[in-house]
């Protein structure tokens, strides 16, 4: 053979060979400790610098510490982290949300936080935030920030349709009445609420609050019964709002932040740092403007006198491949607490602090109306989801139910049926 | 079609000049594409989890039965990406085809309106994704706005919100980013073809219609079929696109194969279940382009 | 037939032309300006009702943040453009040889391996990423140049190969059997007197590889975890799709720089890229 095609192949051998040759992944000996920290907060200019000193300043605390940023983008995070565990290779410490550290914690990534975090550091957080973190009374996850969705309405529109600004409705049956003052007062193309039932994550996360507040707890407590009056409250809600124009179907939860800066949405579940996307959507709300035009309060009542919201939140979890736990779970308080991140990160991101202590130490920065709001209200409102490493795949038939009730012109009953049938074999019942 | 005699010296040559020239292809499909795949064909007979793919219980067969006679979906899935597929690349086709065939002539700006033919095409496709939900967006969407100004539809159509007019959009979406892989592949052709053949079919009368079927398709033939099997390929491949704009609904209307794949595997975890799918998809595509590969060998040496 | 026939009426063939054109036109060309348009409107008119087809508010703040960010679009788009031509050149070397094997050598088992490597682009890329995650992981390829242009060749390969084959394919086999006569060898043959006669074909096929790698999300994204070493697709998903809103106006903006400098090139190495198509294609 010539020679030439000779060094081809060993070329190409030498390629495919490397697999043979591999070690696994260098750990310095000089007691050097590197910690992956991966989050979606760096991925935008403004944000990314803020970060980034917040790290800084953990490095320089703790020298011999390295903090590597990694930053990836949010619609993907899950998907990544997924991959990098699956992989073997995790991030030491990651920004978790919504559902992810029971998904991640029962399938056995997480570590559990339960072994470094103290009494006095739990105690300082709300319950609902820690609920949010826990699966199998394991904590996965503890708060970075707290993001629960209230229930924001814009004043000026209710004045406009003849309404008190001042006087969200307390019930769900007020919110009805007022929706039908709204939707004959208002231009045509003003929607009186938004419901979102485009994609899976987002529109079950605004979905929860409503199945809540009328009493229905279904994937609570082992049961998986979608058919019970308060299920069925909740989705004919839905159903009645879609079909009678009361809200934009198939409008995603980030364009109904566009309408609603535009005027053209007056209510909507959404949470804390709804205040900065509006103002960056519509410059004429910065300042008091704001605080005139849109008010938060609790979900509208459903049952009972108590007000609930689902506690959908920022975390922070540990890998349970993580070599050097304790540095992590240093870099995790540094993260929760620290004035920096609470001034550089948290303040600016719109999020309301997990710690007790945190607003106790700076009342200035939490003294406007949409913060006094959650403080007071919002937050102590707040539940865990039903969350578990199925809730996922549970996931997928409950927004196809919504669907179907919403847009697809299914039959409310034989459509809670169904998502009761399929969970039940999802979960093995 | 290989030499049968194997001892002759020049066959034995080839044989190891082929295998020389062949290894670095091979040598990286195998690295990047073939020791991952059968790393991963593996879990299709085990009820493996997303995160212990190598574990779980062996099934067997287990997960083709579920999938081939318990799976409402699946059914679903094969029908949309078959319409999804067949839509996109038949669409691509004739707007690509028509576009190369105006602007193949003498047209002014002929020059700059290739290149702009070309930009949906170099657009990220991600941005075609966001840019196709902007577009479309039911309330303030320019694609609704457009249609009620020329009098094509009275009210706006929340385009993502029902179940045809989702998958209708999609297709769009996706004709406009492959209509350019046509448009240059069959504007190429075209310049070879060769006048004397369109002249001849000129003295004997044949019309346009005429001797675009009778001249200009035989002669593009080729083309076409090759164009056609890589857009079959990449289309049921097709993922950013629908995942970032519908995520398979509304009520399973723009779920494909991929999107299904997907979720069993990063939603359900069911990661098992998920190379279940791909290989029946695999086997699909593979009986597909055997029998194509013979059709077109076969009209080749007509 | 003869009722349609065009030739005979001139300006009905005119005119079917220029409808046929301009429809085609117009779809090819109506996102893309408003895209453009988009770009050139601050994001407060993202959701102006109703929309703006010439901004009100025209502005190029949304491209002067592109060409700011150094740690975020032009860091992407100088990794983009960097693996995606590597990943043509790459691509284009080694499907050389695979090419002319195809084409000119007999072999035992063709069809096999034709169908082998086309049938590596039949799977969908999300299952195998997590393995070839765990692979990089083991061979520390991960972040690294190195490791995308090999996963990008993943799928820019098959379709060269299939491609240069075409190509090859166009050269008649009497030109290696004189060559043979003359003492060449396979390799001299391929590199002195194939490789010359197919370079707009090369041309092409590079083009092809280079937007597919400049197209990629899945692998570039799972593949590397630093930001500075992100492409296009998932450095535009870190900076414009947020947790919270879109950013339209900066999105566009960044998809107008970078398809800009792409669609020059196209327009400038039409001529090469016409004529070097045609010829693979038409042999397959």
């Amino acid at each position: 053979m010539n020679r030439k095609a000779v060094a081809f192949l060993l070329l190409a051998a030498s390629t495919g060979c490397g697999v043979a040759f591999a070690g696994g992944a260098a750990e310095s000996s000089n007691g050097a400790v590197t910690l992956h920290f991966a989050n979606w907060v760096s991925a935008e200019e403004a944000t990314r610098k803020n970060i980034g000193d917040v790290i800084a300043a953990f490095q320089q605390q703790n020298p011999g510490v390295t903090v590597d940023n990694v930053a990836i983008p949010f619609d993907e995070m899950h998907q990544q982290l997924l991959i990098e565990t699956a992989g073997g290779n995790p991030p030491e410490v990651m920004q978790l949300n919504g559902p992810w550290p029971a998904e991640l914690g029962g399938l056995g990534a997480l570590a559990d936080l339960g072994k470094y975090a103290d009494q006095a550091f739990l105690d300082d957080n709300w319950k609902g935030g820690l609920e949010a973190g826990t699966y199998n009374n394991v904590l996965y996850a503890v708060p970075f920030g707290l993001t629960p969705h209230g229930f924001w309405w814009n004043k000026k529109l209710f004045a406009q349709a003849g309404l008190d600004p001042n006087s969200p409705p307390a019930t769900v049956d007020d919110l009805i009445q007022d929706i039908k003052v709204l939707k004959s007062k208002l231009p045509s193309d003003v929607y009186p609420i938004a419901l979102d039932t485009t994609k899976i994550d987002y529109a079950l996360t605004e979905f929860w609050p409503w199945i809540l507040t009328y009493g229905g707890r279904p994937m609570y407590n082992g049961s998986y019964d979608f058919t019970t009056p308060e299920v069925r409250k909740a989705f004919q809600f839905l159903q009645t709002a879609a079909q009678n124009g009361w809200t934009p179907v198939g409008q995603q939860i980030k364009d109904e932040r566009e309408l609603m800066a535009n005027g053209k949405v007056v209510m909507k579940l959404d949470g804390p740092y709804l205040v900065g996307i509006l103002r960056s959507l519509n410059p004429n709300l910065a300042g008091q403007a704001f605080f005139d035009t849109f008010g938060v309060t609790t979900v509208p009542l459903g049952v009972g006198d108590t007000p609930v919201t689902l506690a959908d939140i920022h975390q922070l979890g540990m890998s349970a491949q993580a070599k050097q736990p304790r540095v992590a779970w240093k870099l995790i308080q540094f993260l929760v607490s620290s004035e920096i991140s609470v001034k550089e990160y948290q303040v600016p991101y719109g999020l309301i602090p997990s710690l007790k202590s945190t607003v106790a130490k700076y009342p200035d920065l939490y003294a406007n109306p949409v913060a006094q709001a959650y403080i007071k209200s919002v937050i102590p409102s707040m539940i865990g989801g039903p969350y578990d490493p199925q809730y996922g795949a549970a996931g997928q038939f409950i927004i196809r139910g919504m669907q179907q009730v919403a847009v697809g012109g299914g039959d409310l009953d034989q459509t809670l049926k169904d998502i009761t049938s399929n969970l039940q074999t999802l979960y093995g019942k | 079609m290989p030499p049968r005699g194997h001892s002759s010296p020049r066959s034995r040559s080839d044989q190891r000049y082929a295998a020389a020239f062949l290894a670095p292809t091979l040598a990286i499909l195998a690295l990047v594409v073939f020791y991952p795949l059968a790393t991963v064909l593996a879990s299709s007979l085990r009820d493996a989890n997303l995160l212990a793919r190598a574990g779980g219980r062996f099934v067997g067969l287990g997960n083709f039965v579920r999938l081939l006679t318990l799976d409402e979906v699946f059914p679903t899935a094969v029908l949309n990406t078959v319409i999804f597929t067949a839509s996109s690349v038949v669409g691509a086709f004739v707007v690509g085809f028509a576009l190369a065939l105006a602007l193949s002539g003498r047209v002014p700006l002929r020059g700059f309106l290739r290149g702009i033919a070309l930009i949906p095409w170099v657009i990220p496709g991600v941005i075609v994704a966001l840019l196709t939900l902007y577009m479309f967006n039911g309330e303030v969407g320019i694609v609704n706005f457009t249609l009620r100004s020329l009098g094509l539809i009275r009210h706006f159509i929340p385009w993502f919100a029902r179940e045809r007019a989702a998958l209708a959009a999609l297709v769009v979406a996706n004709v406009w980013n492959q209509t350019p892989f046509y448009f240059l592949m069959l504007l190429a052709g075209l310049q070879t073809q060769p006048e004397e053949l369109v002249e001849a079919a000129k003295m004997d009368g044949a019309g346009v219609v005429l001797r675009f079927l009778n001249v200009t398709v035989p002669h593009l033939k080729g083309i076409i079929m090759i164009i056609t099997a890589l857009m079959v390929i990449w289309n049921f491949n097709n993922f950013d696109l629908i995942w970032a704009t519908t995520q398979g609904g509304p009520v399973d209307a723009t779920m494909t194969l991929s999107i299904y794949t997907y979720r069993q595997a990063f939603l359900s975890f069911q990661f098992g279940y998920s190379t279940a799918i791909s290989v029946v998809w695999l086997l699909g595509l593979l009986a597909f382009s055997v029998f194509y590969i013979r059709v077109m060998e076969g009209s080749r040496r007509a | 037939m003869r009722r349609f026939d065009l030739d005979r009426r001139p300006a009905a063939k005119r005119a079917l032309t220029g409808i046929v054109l301009a429809l085609c036109l117009a779809f090819v060309f109506f996102p893309t300006f408003w895209m453009v348009s988009s770009s050139l409107k601050p994001n407060r008119d993202a959701f102006a009702v109703p929309p703006e087809w010439v901004p009100r508010r025209a502005t190029v703040e949304n491209y002067r943040s592109q060409l700011r960010d150094r740690g975020g679009f032009l860091t992407y788009a100088k990794n983009g453009f960097l693996v995606s031509i590597e990943n043509a050149i790459v691509t284009v070397l080694v499907s050389i040889p695979a090419g002319y094997a195809f084409a000119h050598i007999p072999f035992r088992g063709k069809r096999a391996i034709t169908v082998l490597i086309i049938a590596s682009q039949m799977f969908p890329g999300v299952v195998i990423v997590i393995s070839l995650f765990s692979l990089y992981r083991v061979l520390h390829l991960l972040d690294t140049y190195t490791g995308l242009v090999l996963a990008f060749t993943s799928f820019s390969l098959p379709f060269a190969v299939w491609m240069i084959r075409g190509f090859f394919e166009t050269i008649p086999t009497e030109v290696d059997e004189a060559a043979r006569v003359d003492g060449c060898n396979r390799l001299q043959i391929l590199v002195r007197i194939g490789v010359p006669l197919v370079v707009p074909g090369l041309l092409a096929v590079g083009l092809f590889s280079f937007l597919n790698s400049w197209n990629n999300l899945i692998f570039a994204l799972s593949l590397t975890t630093e930001q500075g070493m992100r492409t296009i697709p998932p450095g535009f998903l870190l900076t414009y799709v947020g947790e919270f809103q879109y950013k339209w106006g900066d999105m566009f903006a960044g998809s107008v720089l970078v398809t800009l400098p792409t669609v020059a090139i196209f327009i400038a190495l039409q001529r090469f890229l016409v004529s070097g198509l045609v010829a693979g294609a038409v042999k397959g």
